[in-house]
């Protein structure tokens, strides 16, 4: 709730004068206050989020068709990068990327910008030593890890989300060292 | 990005480290006793310390039969001796099948008279069932406390542990466990369901079936809901259940990961782990307004709340420091400081209702184990040990037990034990169960009345 707020401030400030925005924070609150009441107070945010989150993610946008434009009129290059991501794998208790994850990652930006269409999810997992909730939050931070380097990398950011299963998903059930290695990854799924 | 620094080669250390805390843990308590009232309440957990108590046979009126009399008071019998403070003696003709807990009662049969007796009586009238419990003086006969708990025979038992609990509550000011459920998580096939049991594992039942990954339970103070994580629409939200109607409604759903949920003591907010603002902090919500605050500004994992009883602190657990490890601010978010726990990596902290410790699990060789750590001494204590795994610890509503689960007998189960690592019970027994939570001694009014 408070996000959509501060998104709005933002995009107000830009277009109006710094006059009026008083007077536009206080209709839009009125609009905002004006939604069916009658609704979950929990349903307001996420329909009033969705447009916002479209809009804040277009905004570097201006800038991006420069990388995507190349590779759009190259039609036949395009194909010619087969849609295939790889999957990165993490040490223990860690979220940091290793040279080997930047090499990867680094691969599959190239992927993601043949394929400007495609929309991906980078999951985040763990192995299966720890807490639910901590691996939870690992998996968070693993994933975000991977789609970060991916923008600075110059993939869009609205081509990728991201998502935690903890170590809900092992892909080994086994419970050694190197069933525990293969397990602690981010993965990608196209959406 | 952080670099931080892995954990795995300074656990080496743990077990010296560990004894010799609880050498100082030991060498503490005479001090302690003489100190606080509240561990040598404790001190009184042990059986041969519990207030013995006899169970006369149930008097049958109506259609009551033999049957309900005698199972009235093995109900009795095993709630009163999961109390951890009293200590049931059933009179010789009413002892029919001798089982585990009458064993471990005659091996602690007190050596004093027994000072106290309780007296029931059953009548079943229309499928509509009374029971009254009585408390008397052995000596004089006389009657010090009196109550009578009406419903059917469907809710018998539910009617025998409020009696258990009434009869705790006059004899020692606790508040016992008999009415407590435990609700934890259980693998269906790919997904993950709540399922909600009593608290020695009995009436188990499936709560959710959503097919899907569903997490992390908590109990609402009265018993009535439980707040869970559920990937239910693909992404980790927060759900209420209502037990009663069996109803789900959202709690919170946003962007990112939402999971750990703890409902404050009071009862208004519940205290969660949110990546909405794209990293794992620590947020409270009043649940009527909804209004969202956040309590941690780390770029490291925030995680697992756990409110203390007063509700003015909360432990977490976070790595700001390069591995798991456990602080304690204020219910603001002010006033942080870290545990002084010289282990390595700790993780799902819980904060005994009595205030006065904190179980969590810490990485030892062999997984993970039980640990407890005193606020007042700052001694830590181990209660597993080469068992298996031991995780996910939640105390009992009278700081007593403690329910955790394990690996000790091959897949991962629903254990109980005392607060001092004795009396384990296993309480489940169908593999992949994970994530238990402890609820109050309450159960919604609607349990206590009849199906029509």
């Amino acid at each position: 709730m408070f996000r959509f707020h501060n998104a709005k401030f933002k995009s107000l400030q830009t277009m109006a004068a710094k006059s009026t925005l008083l007077i536009m924070a206080a209709l839009t609150l009125l609009v905002f206050s004006g939604c069916p009441s009658s609704k979950k107070m929990t349903e307001t945010p996420i329909s009033a989020n969705e447009p916002e989150a479209s809009t804040v993610t277009t905004a570097p946008e201006p800038a991006v068709p420069a990388y995507q434009r190349p590779t759009e009129e190259a039609a036949p290059a395009e194909s010619a990068v087969p849609f295939a991501l790889q999957n990165v794998y993490f040490e223990f208790d860690r979220y940091d990327l290793t040279p080997e994850a930047l090499q990867i990652l680094a691969d599959n930006a190239r992927v993601l910008k043949a394929h400007p269409e495609a929309r991906v999810v980078i999951e985040g997992h763990c192995d299966e030593r720890g807490t639910v909730e901590y691996n939870l939050a690992l998996g968070d931070k693993r994933a975000k890890a991977a789609k970060d380097y991916l923008v600075s990398l110059g993939v869009t950011p609205s081509q990728v989300s991201t998502i935690s299963y903890g170590k809900e998903r092992p892909i080994d059930m086994n419970h050694s060292e190197e069933a525990w290695s293969r397990n602690r990854r981010a993965e990608f799924a196209r959406r | 990005m952080k670099n931080y620094r892995s954990s795995e080669s300074d656990s080496r250390c743990v077990d010296s480290i560990l004894w010799a805390f609880v050498f100082l843990f030991v060498s503490a308590l005479p001090n302690q006793i003489l100190a606080q009232t509240e561990v040598r309440l404790r001190a009184e957990t042990r059986s041969s310390a519990r207030l013995p108590i006899e169970l006369k046979p149930s008097q049958l009126r109506d259609q009551a039969t033999k049957e309900l009399g005698q199972r009235i008071v093995d109900i009795l019998d095993n709630d009163l001796w999961t109390s951890s403070v009293v200590a049931a003696y059933q009179t010789e003709e009413s002892r029919a099948n001798p089982d585990a807990l009458r064993l471990e009662l005659a091996l602690s049969r007190p050596t004093g008279p027994i000072r106290f007796a309780v007296q029931t009586k059953v009548s079943l009238v229309q499928k509509k069932l009374t029971l009254e419990g009585q408390l008397l003086d052995s000596a004089t006969n006389k009657t010090l406390d009196q109550k009578i708990y009406r419903g059917c025979p469907e809710n018998l038992r539910l009617l025998v542990h409020a009696l258990a609990d009434d009869i705790v509550h006059s004899l020692t000011g606790e508040k016992g466990i008999a009415k407590s459920r435990i609700a934890f998580t259980a693998a269906t096939g790919d997904s993950k369901e709540i399922f909600v049991m009593e608290f020695d594992g009995s009436n188990l039942r499936q709560a959710t079936s959503l097919k899907s990954l569903n997490l992390t339970p908590a109990w609402s103070n009265d018993g009535r809901e439980i707040v869970f994580t559920s990937y239910q629409r693909g992404n980790p939200d927060l759900f209420v259940l209502d037990l009663i109607p069996g109803r789900m409604s959202y709690l919170i759903k946003d962007n990112g990961l939402h999971s750990a949920p703890a409902w404050s003591p009071d009862g208004k907010k519940i205290a969660f782990v949110s990546t909405k603002d794209g990293n794992a902090e620590i947020y409270v919500m009043e649940i009527y307004t909804k209004a969202l605050q956040r309590l941690t500004q780390h770029p490291a994992i925030d995680a697992s709340p756990s409110w203390s009883p007063t509700g003015r602190e909360l432990v977490f657990t976070s790595d700001r420091l390069g591995n798991p490890q456990l602080f304690v601010m204020d219910a603001e978010g002010t006033n942080l400081r870290r545990l002084p726990i010289d282990l390595s990596y700790n993780d799902s902290p819980a904060w005994s209702p009595r205030g006065d410790k904190i179980a969590f699990v810490s990485r030892t060789p062999n997984g993970f184990d039980i640990f407890v750590y005193d606020l007042g001494t700052q001694a830590v204590a181990q209660l597993t040990s080469k068992a298996g795994s031991n995780e996910d610890p939640c105390w009992s509503p009278d700081g007593y037990r403690l329910a955790f689960s394990s690996t000790r007998d091959g897949r991962s189960e629903i254990y109980s034990m005392l607060w001092d690592g004795t009396d384990v019970r296993r309480l489940t027994y169908k593999g992949a169960c994970t994530s238990p939570a402890w609820s109050l001694n309450s159960r919604p009014a609607e349990e206590f009345l009849c199906k029509e």
